[in-house]
């Protein structure tokens, strides 16, 4: 790696990838012969101690493609591999250890927990699971993490329904930690929350972030949220990873047409109603039927009759720019409603 | 309760007629819930044609207020005082019946989750024209072919065939225009939109919300625009109400309260909504609004507020509650003793 020579041996060591996927394919089958192309055919890699944001449509996979990182389901092809090893069959103890170290946060806090339980016998259950015997130390446990994220040992008596969002998210991630797992998976961890409540879910995975030494993908089709707490952004559409870049390259450099479409379509306190100008017809078509060539070509504002035919391939638009599309230099400069000044993130240090 | 000089009510001042829809003064309680009714003194006009946005944080009253003006308030709750105006008929005094024949033809709902609100057991055509065969005595037949043409109206593919679909057939965006469409079946003069677009994606959502706000210019249409999302208020709104623990605490013009916001709530909302780090950590507003509820005087942000304890005016704050008055600017309220009005008056 001769390439690296302008930066330490830390931060080199800090990005070598925790998790890579290589083509990660699931399929669901969906009668009648058909088949679901949820995930299909994903290329990406997760380095050490980085926040990946994860961007994309309902529909688009991104949740799926977390549920089979994670094995939750079964890749139907591919290889995920986790710390340097490949997982993609992993059972048994080897999986059951692995469950340790990769967590998930789940979008709906709400429906997060037993409703019939106290969030205390919820919080201790994955304790149990892997084998803590001793009460004492899963108490000392507990109260370590729950100070760690905020909330009050009151809250181990009460059950969901007596419990805001906020605190109910809290408790959401407190279990995720709990096992000290080092790859975090967060779902849309504040779309159900108010602003002032996610600024606070935000701040907390920042801190535990780095407390913890953590890596972690953040899942969101809000880009307010990426733009703030990510590294570096891909842009999924259909089952496939678009576009991946840093993330100020992604914001002020869009080069995939859709994700200059989402970059629009984002409204911000500046927004006026002129900005609502829309971009992108229709909703993504299905991935029973995906289309031929390029699949984003149906909604493509920039499509050519090239795109109906040909799938276009992973061409490199800068450093740690790939994207994939046909035409990726001839998109133009980034759609006004984004343009200004990048926020500095606790992540990006100035 | 606090006394508002008539002057100072909002939408009072408008020029020709008065507003479509006129909250005063409105207070909704639960009796068996301890601490100041959910509803406290809260006032609300909402002009013809015009696009209202209620923002504040959950638990704010929002979404109650909306289910008043309805009449569909949940059980335990009751109005205790007030009234609500709607098209110059006070709603809080008709009878059930009447409130019926309101509901649909006068006044609409959207709701949060679509999909949820749709009978997942019924096709969808028949649920857009139930109102408009209940209301306009439309028989079958023409409901059918009124239905697909609703269909068509906001923008569905394929009208005909997706008006024999069911609720699980569809998309969200696509529920939720299914959903638009019922409620302007019965061409209503108002729709109460509660968080129309949460649970929808940035590319939907701009589809929707550009679909209300053309439906207001084609059809001249009132709007009331319950969001706690301040990019879709910029975008939207003519007009902006925020609400603190029941009642409204700073209303104006869309951009005079993003560009001179006037009270400390408004201020600490909008700065919290801004992802934007300042010392590497984002501002949140401190405390909650459940707090609010257990004061009995003074005003009820003076527990979360930075303004009044950065101004030593805490004893001023906790004696009493401010009124709503003019901040400089036309049709600009807020309800604060920091504001530019009672600064400016020493």
């Amino acid at each position: 790696m001769t390439t690296v020579v302008t930066e330490d041996v830390h931060d080199w060591a800090a990005s070598s990838p925790l998790v890579e996927l290589h083509d990660v394919v699931k399929h669901f089958p969906a009668g009648s012969g058909k088949t679901v192309h949820s995930v299909d055919g994903v290329d990406l890699a997760v380095r050490k101690g980085e926040v990946l944001g994860l961007v994309g449509e309902s529909g688009c996979g991104k949740s799926t493609l977390a549920r089979t990182i994670l094995r939750a389901v079964a890749a139907s092809s591919g290889h995920i591999v986790f710390d340097g090893r490949d997982i993609t069959r992993a059972k048994g103890k080897e999986l059951k250890a692995l469950r340790r170290s990769m967590q998930f946060v789940f979008q709906d806090p709400y429906g997060a927990f037993d409703p019939k339980m106290s969030l205390g016998t919820s919080l201790e259950a994955p304790l149990r699971h892997h084998g803590m015997k001793d009460r004492e130390e899963r108490r000392e446990r507990m109260m370590a993490m729950l100070d760690r994220v905020g909330l009050e040992e009151a809250i181990l008596e009460r059950r969901p329904s007596e419990c805001s969002g906020g605190q109910l998210q809290r408790m959401v991630i407190a279990r995720a930690l709990l096992l000290k797992p080092r790859f975090l998976i967060c779902d849309e961890p504040t779309s159900a929350l108010d602003a002032s409540i996610r600024a606070q879910i935000l701040n907390l995975l920042v801190e535990l972030k780095e407390q913890l030494d953590l890596t972690l993908v953040l899942i969101s089709h809000d880009l307010r949220v990426v733009r703030y707490l990510c590294d570096r952004v891909a842009v999924m559409y259909l089952g496939k990873i678009v576009e991946v870049a840093p993330r100020d390259e992604l914001f002020t450099n869009p080069r995939h047409p859709y994700t200059r479409v989402l970059l629009a379509a984002t409204l911000t306190e500046e927004s006026t109603a002129d900005d609502m100008v829309l971009r992108l017809k229709g909703e993504p078509p299905s991935p029973i039927d995906i289309p031929s060539g390029c699949r984003f070509h149906p909604r493509c504002p920039m499509a050519q009759d090239v795109c109906s035919v040909k799938v276009p391939l992973v061409s490199v638009a800068g450093p740690e720019h790939t994207v994939t599309c046909h035409f990726w230099d001839e998109v133009g400069p980034p759609p006004l409603s984004t343009a200004g000044p990048l926020p500095t993130s606790p992540s990006h240090p100035a | 309760m606090t006394e508002i000089p008539v002057q100072e009510r909002p939408g009072r001042a408008r020029g020709q007629a008065g507003p479509l829809l006129d909250i005063r003064g409105l207070r909704v309680d639960f009796p068996d819930i301890d601490g100041a009714p959910a509803i406290d003194g809260m006032d609300l006009a909402v002009g013809r044609g015009e696009i209202v946005a209620l923002v504040g944080e959950s638990g704010s009253g929002k979404s109650l207020t909306a289910l008043t003006v309805m009449g569909l308030l949940p059980p335990g709750a009751e109005v205790i005082d007030g009234d609500v105006v709607l098209d110059e008929e006070d709603v809080l005094s008709v009878s059930p019946k009447r409130h019926n024949k309101i509901r649909g033809n006068k006044v609409a709902m959207l709701f949060q989750q679509p999909k949820v609100m749709l009978d997942p057991t019924a096709r969808v055509g028949g649920q857009v024209t139930e109102s408009l065969r209940l209301h306009r005595k439309v028989g079958r037949r023409e409901a059918k072919s009124r239905a697909v043409q609703l269909l068509k109206d906001v923008g569905i593919p394929e009208p005909k065939r997706r008006a024999s679909s069911f609720a699980y057939q569809l998309s969200g965006g696509m529920a939720q225009r299914v959903m638009i469409a019922a409620a302007l079946s019965a061409d209503p003069e108002l729709v109460i939109a509660d968080e129309p677009t949460t649970a929808l994606d940035v590319t939907v959502q701009a589809q929707i919300l550009q679909l209300l706000k053309q439906k207001r210019d084609d059809l001249g249409l009132s709007i009331l625009l319950i969001t706690h999302d301040l990019g879709i208020v910029s975008t939207m709104a003519d007009r902006v109400a925020v609400m603190y623990a029941g009642r409204i605490v700073e209303d104006g013009a869309t951009r005079d309260i993003f560009d001179d916001p006037q009270h400390p709530y408004t201020q600490a909302l909008l700065r919290a909504s801004l992802l934007e780090a300042e010392r590497g950590e984002l501002y949140s507003i401190p405390g909650s609004v459940v707090q609010a509820r257990e004061l009995d005087h003074g005003c009820r942000f003076l527990p979360r507020c930075p303004v009044s304890a950065a101004l030593g005016i805490q004893e001023v704050c906790g004696s009493a509650e401010p009124v709503l008055s003019t901040c400089g600017k036309q049709e600009h309220h807020s309800r604060c003793y920091a504001s530019r009005e009672y600064a400016e008056a020493g």
